[in-house]
């Protein structure tokens, strides 16, 4: 009977009670909205690399090295010599090495000159590995893989052609016309800055530069006759901008990279990727913070509109309290009715919050991360954060309290 | 002795005016009595004071030998749901609720043990005998006419078996027919159950209906507000 009551009493007041339910779960679908795209946007940030052990690159911040190797932002300092790549690779305690070479680009995106082991041993989030969506690794030294947004944005498909331009600017006036690279393959998204990478071999890199002298072809003059493939292959590069560590046991990581900082020959550094990515997030933290402040400010706006809502609502119903005090009920049943009717309410918003940021996030999922290369989960067991719906429930049966003692205390003074 | 007045004083909270100055006043139990007073006199303060939902007057209040002045809130609340009965002028039913429901509310306030919950059946033998048409049973309150609304108001009065039944204005807002036919209904029912009525109204037509007839100002020194 108690819950007939409660039911009855919101069914006669249609109107205002689905405009209240409405309100809340707006509110309640921005504030998730915000909070579970915060957190998978941390979560994406952080997994933009994962099973390295150690990034290697010329000395500088530990931030501009993670900058330009992982995210392909800024530029290296200053390259590394090959023979020193070669010295630490061999090292006993290194499982595996992935040089990376950087400084040209295609259209803005950044290419990557690497070896086919970049495929093998680079992974992000949980250790998941880089898939072809179609193609396979660079075979030819002309061979170019393409990441995700690149072949999406561009609408490459394999074995077109396209012409790689000399530095990183997005409108480049020397471009490597003479050597055009054919796409061999075309990664499947990642979600992070892979999708907007050129993979070609080291090789490739170096014969593009062949002849050029302080970023001037030479080969236009026709001087000098174009190499043959075999030589081609041979290519060994003399310097790259960094390379990536595997070690056989994460016990050395530390060891390996004292050693690295305290190589003679050159000055160089080692950073550990988790650790650099939670120091550049913490650099974000002001942003996160905004995020935070922006949905509380909504929580509040709607329960301030459940608040006004609820009092209106008791001044109105102030004859129907009166008659159910003197038909026998007691000051608490008629705070528990209330207070059972802003349960109602409140849980029938989440409910309405959570399955339509559901269903807009699903139906979202393609376009968040082709334009904006965000990885969002459609998880609803982690989209229904348990603390925040608490604490709206929680909120508004507070709010509702206050409302309902009020109304309670003016059916005690007769009519 | 059904209701026992002695020296009852009762000002409401911020007016230095007393609302009621009551030196002694009785009913018996089985009279039914016709306290006719214009409104302003102090007839809901007196009524809301017998039957408990207004509290913090000096002096006592006994209603059925029991000192409702020395009870405490939920004390009264559950003496009213099991001894008293109410009828208003309006808003005697919750809105959107039926008949059934409301008069099954009611009942479900009371927690006297000689009147369990009473079955359905019951309920509806009670209906009909205050003239309400079946048809009617199961509409909203809100949708039901006026004079239909007072006569559920009885049967749910009535529901829980009370000693005393306190009518306030009740035929005010009903026209000449619908009101004969709710006085009928309602002293047939009274006399039958030989149930104390206290009958408040400013309708000085309605006297022939009772033996005893008082008038508020003759018992009420302060005059009201």
């Amino acid at each position: 009977m108690f819950f007939r009551l409660a039911l009855k009493s919101l069914l006669s007041r249609k109107g205002s009670v689905i405009l209240t339910i409405l309100a809340i779960s707006v509110s309640v679908f921005v504030m998730l909205g915000v909070e579970h795209i915060r957190q998978q946007t941390r979560e994406n940030f952080s997994n933009t690399v994962s099973g390295v052990d150690l990034v290697v690159g010329a000395r500088t911040g530990s931030l501009n090295l993670l900058l330009y190797s992982v995210f392909r932002i800024g530029n290296p300092t200053n390259n590394i010599q090959w023979h020193t790549y070669e010295k630490i690779a061999s090292n006993p305690k290194v499982d595996w090495a992935v040089p990376m070479s950087l400084g040209d680009s295609h259209k803005g995106y950044r290419v990557l000159g690497t070896t086919t082991d970049y495929f093998k041993h680079f992974s992000y989030g949980a250790k998941r590995k880089l898939v072809f969506e179609s193609g396979k690794p660079f075979e030819d030294v002309f061979d170019v893989v393409l990441g995700y947004e690149v072949a999406k944005r561009l609408n490459y498909q394999l074995g077109d052609r396209l012409v790689l331009a000399h530095g990183v600017a997005a409108t480049s006036f020397s471009q490597h016309d003479d050597n055009p690279f054919q796409v061999s393959g075309i990664l499947e998204p990642t979600g992070t800055p892979v999708d907007q990478t050129l993979h070609v071999s080291l090789q490739g890199i170096e014969a593009i530069h062949l002849n050029w002298q302080q970023g001037v072809n030479m080969n236009r003059a026709g001087r000098i006759p174009k190499p043959d493939q075999a030589t081609l292959q041979e290519l060994t590069p003399e310097s790259i901008t960094a390379f990536m560590l595997g070690l056989k046991s994460r016990m050395a990581v530390f060891r390996v990279q004292r050693d690295i900082n305290n190589y003679r020959a050159e000055p160089l550094m080692a950073i550990l990727p988790g650790v650099a990515l939670s120091e550049l997030w913490q650099m974000m933290s002001v942003l996160e913070d905004t995020l935070r402040f922006v949905s509380a400010l909504v929580l509040l706006a709607a329960l301030m509109g459940l608040a006004s809502m609820l009092i209106a609502s008791i001044r109105e119903r102030q004859p129907e309290m009166t008659l159910l005090r003197v038909i026998g009920a007691s000051p608490w049943y008629l705070v528990l009715l209330i207070e059972l009717e802003t349960l109602l309410i409140s849980l029938s918003a989440c409910v309405l919050g959570v399955l339509s940021l559901f269903v807009i996030l699903n139906g979202f999922e393609e376009a968040l991360a082709a334009s904006f290369g965000l990885r969002i989960s459609t998880d609803l067991l982690t989209l229904a954060n348990p603390i925040l719906l608490g604490l709206v429930v929680g909120l508004s049966l507070l709010v509702t309290a206050f409302a309902a003692l009020m109304a309670v205390l003016r059916s005690r003074v007769g009519r | 002795m059904s209701v026992i007045l002695n020296n009852l004083h009762f000002f409401y909270p911020g007016s230095d005016t007393a609302t009621l100055e009551i030196d002694h006043w009785q009913v018996d139990s089985g009279e039914a009595v016709f306290l006719q007073g214009q409104s302003g006199t102090g007839k809901s303060t007196l009524l809301n004071l017998i039957s408990g939902v207004l509290s913090g007057a000096t002096g006592e209040i006994s209603v059925l030998g029991q000192r409702l002045d020395a009870m405490s809130g939920s004390q009264r609340d559950r003496f009213r749901a099991n001894h008293i009965g109410y009828v208003f002028q309006q808003f005697n039913l919750v809105p959107y609720l039926d008949a059934l429901d409301n008069i099954r509310l009611a009942n479900r306030f009371s927690s006297r043990k000689q009147s369990p919950e009473r079955p359905l059946s019951e309920i509806q033998a009670l209906l009909d005998d205050l003239q309400l048409s079946e048809a009617d049973w199961s509409k909203p309150a809100s949708r039901l006419s006026i004079g239909q609304q007072q006569r559920v108001a009885i049967a749910r009065a009535l529901v829980n078996q009370p000693e005393v039944l306190i009518a306030d204005e009740p035929t005010s807002s009903l026209d000449q027919e619908n009101r004969d036919n709710f006085m009928q209904v309602l002293m047939e029912r009274v006399e039958r159950d030989g149930i104390t009525l206290i009958f408040v109204s400013h309708d000085r037509t309605l006297e022939h209906h009772f033996k005893r007839v008082e008038r508020l100002l003759d018992i009420n020194r302060a005059g009201g507000c």
